[in-house]
């Protein structure tokens, strides 16, 4: 059964889902990816945490400062917040479970995030189609923007009414956010990390990025492309929890 | 204001995130339920913010992740219709334990709204509903509106070769409309609903937007259309044709809280039943 719980003075939201084996000592962080990605990928991060659990394995989600069920709003987020997010799931989840290796899971931006996270008792850090470079994320998020705006223009034109001048922004980032995310990025080679990045992804081009090892869950998803659709990814999330299980 | 865990079902596997107001004296219950397949705090986090700017002012605000959706496994062989009735009746169960028998709201966008209609159909602890794109009747003038707003918008003229090539070749397609995916309530379900609402002297908050065009574009045609006498006066309407049906715009976001927030103040005494004239 998920437990859910709060942590970092009330302020994070986080979702445990005990392992089959209480014993284990392996424990899942999952790093969720951020605003559209997420809501797009929040029942199949639910289920992969529930196949993780059921094959001995301890889960714990959780939701970053200012999004999902965690208090604050994005206008007043920072990057250190996201930072700390991670590093105190962690170090809830070891004191939950007495888990002594730590897989960190990050998908999407929360990849980009999870890569700049450091502590002792990560094992390895898996990545599901990360995003390489802040700046390449923040022109997604632009993209989007500017997809949702063309798209009331064009409402705002079969409804015959006069189109609205506003801001055409999901959320409002600060300025200070969107400037801290265009420095942070992932090295593929990176040697700073003794644990090593393993990558699934459902872009055949990732390859070309260099990472060690790189897996193509064999199916392309469309990520970049702003749309209401939720997904469900079986093949990725069966790549993800053969990787996860491993030793 | 704080927040907790909310679990119901028999196995309490049904998950769900309570937000508590500082005051609890007779503060009604707001139930948020999920957006089509969407968990419980989305979309666009609208349900959490929604939840949290209520409790502020006074309402104990629940989001569920009914069966199948967000956190809560699916009930395997039962129809929609069937599964919500029977996590409804889990949840008032559980609402009950914990906080007393108090008066309800509905929160619902899309499905989240359908669902909200059905349960108020046969629920009389409902005392209100806040609707985002909720079905509607037609009122004898909205086909004169519908064409008369497509005769008199240039953009369609200009268009017009595109809306016949679209015609033709829809004409052999088989529509996928998104409300073909929803299990809408039936006409006697909406009947019921705001016929129980008349008479328990509810309040509904209905919006439309831009998804709503195809059968609703002009406020108060709801209330008008259900041909019930008094619906006009419990029943608040707001149409947004440039508003897109999940919110994805901040701004618009920030509208819809206004509004509720709104509307949240000015019925909390009724809903409490410390109003002056309940």
């Amino acid at each position: 059964m998920i437990e859910p719980f709060f942590f970092r003075d009330e302020q994070a939201v986080g979702f445990y889902h005990p392992a089959s084996d209480p014993n284990s000592s392996r424990l899942l962080v999952i790093c969720p990816p951020l605003f559209d990605d997420y809501r797009r990928s929040f029942r199949a991060l639910s289920e992969l945490a529930i196949a993780c659990a059921d094959q001995g394995v301890h889960v714990l989600r959780f939701d970053f400062f200012g999004t999902g069920e965690s208090h604050g709003l994005l206008e007043e987020v920072t990057l250190d917040d996201w930072k700390e997010d991670i590093r105190a799931a962690i170090d809830e989840g070891i004191e939950l479970t007495g888990a002594d290796q730590v897989d960190l899971l990050g998908v999407r931006f929360g990849a980009t995030l999870a890569a700049q996270s450091r502590h002792s008792k990560i094992t390895r850090y898996i990545f599901w189609d990360p995003v390489i470079s802040g700046n390449t994320y923040l022109e997604f998020l632009n993209h989007v923007n500017l997809a949702i705006e063309l798209r009331h223009k064009k409402l705002a034109m079969e409804e015959n009414l006069a189109f609205e001048k506003i801001p055409y922004e999901t959320f409002f980032l600060s300025a200070a956010l969107r400037q801290d995310i265009s420095h942070i990025f992932i090295d593929p080679q990176e040697r700073e990390s003794s644990a090593p990045y393993f990558v699934i992804s459902t872009n055949k081009a990732a390859r070309a990025l260099g990472f060690a090892h790189y897996e193509f869950a064999g199916i392309d998803y469309d990520w970049p492309d702003y749309h209401v659709g939720v997904l469900s990814q079986k093949t990725v999330l069966e790549a993800i929890v053969r990787r996860v299980i491993e030793p | 204001m704080r927040e907790r865990v909310f679990r119901y079902g028999d196995t309490k596997f049904g998950l769900g995130m309570v937000t508590i107001p500082d005051d609890m004296e007779r503060a009604p219950v707001v139930v948020l339920f999920n957006a089509g397949l969407l968990h419980r705090a989305e979309p666009y986090r609208m349900n959490v913010l929604v939840s949290r700017h209520l409790a502020q002012i006074g309402y104990i605000a629940i989001r569920i992740d009914l069966s199948g959706k967000g956190d809560t496994p699916a009930r395997p062989q039962m129809s929609n219709r069937e599964s919500v009735a029977l996590d409804w009746a889990f949840i008032k169960k559980s609402l009950e334990h914990e906080f007393g028998k108090r008066k309800l709201v509905l929160f619902g966008l899309c499905s989240g709204a359908d669902n909200a209609i059905k349960i108020a159909a046969q629920d009389e602890d409902v005392l209100g509903l806040i609707l985002l794109d909720p079905v509607s009747r037609q009122d004898e003038s909205f086909k004169f509106r519908q064409i008369r707003g497509k005769l008199t918008n240039p953009h369609k003229w200009r268009n017009m070769h595109n809306v016949l090539r679209h015609r033709l070749i829809s004409r052999h397609q088989i529509p996928a409309f998104a409300s073909n995916l929803r299990d809408e309530p039936t006409p006697d379900d909406l009947n019921d609903c705001c016929q129980n609402l008349i008479l328990r002297r509810g309040r509904i908050l209905a919006f439309f937007s831009e998804f709503s065009t195809e059968y609703y574009n002009q406020q108060g045609q709801f209330s008008r259309s259900m041909r019930l006498e008094g619906l006009e006066h419990i029943c608040e309407e707001v149409y947004w044709p440039r508003v897109e049906h999940l919110y994805p715009v901040q701004v618009h976001r920030d509208r819809l809280m206004d509004r509720i927030v709104q509307w949240g103040k000015s019925n909390l005494p009724h809903f409490k039943g410390t109003a002056s004239h309940c």
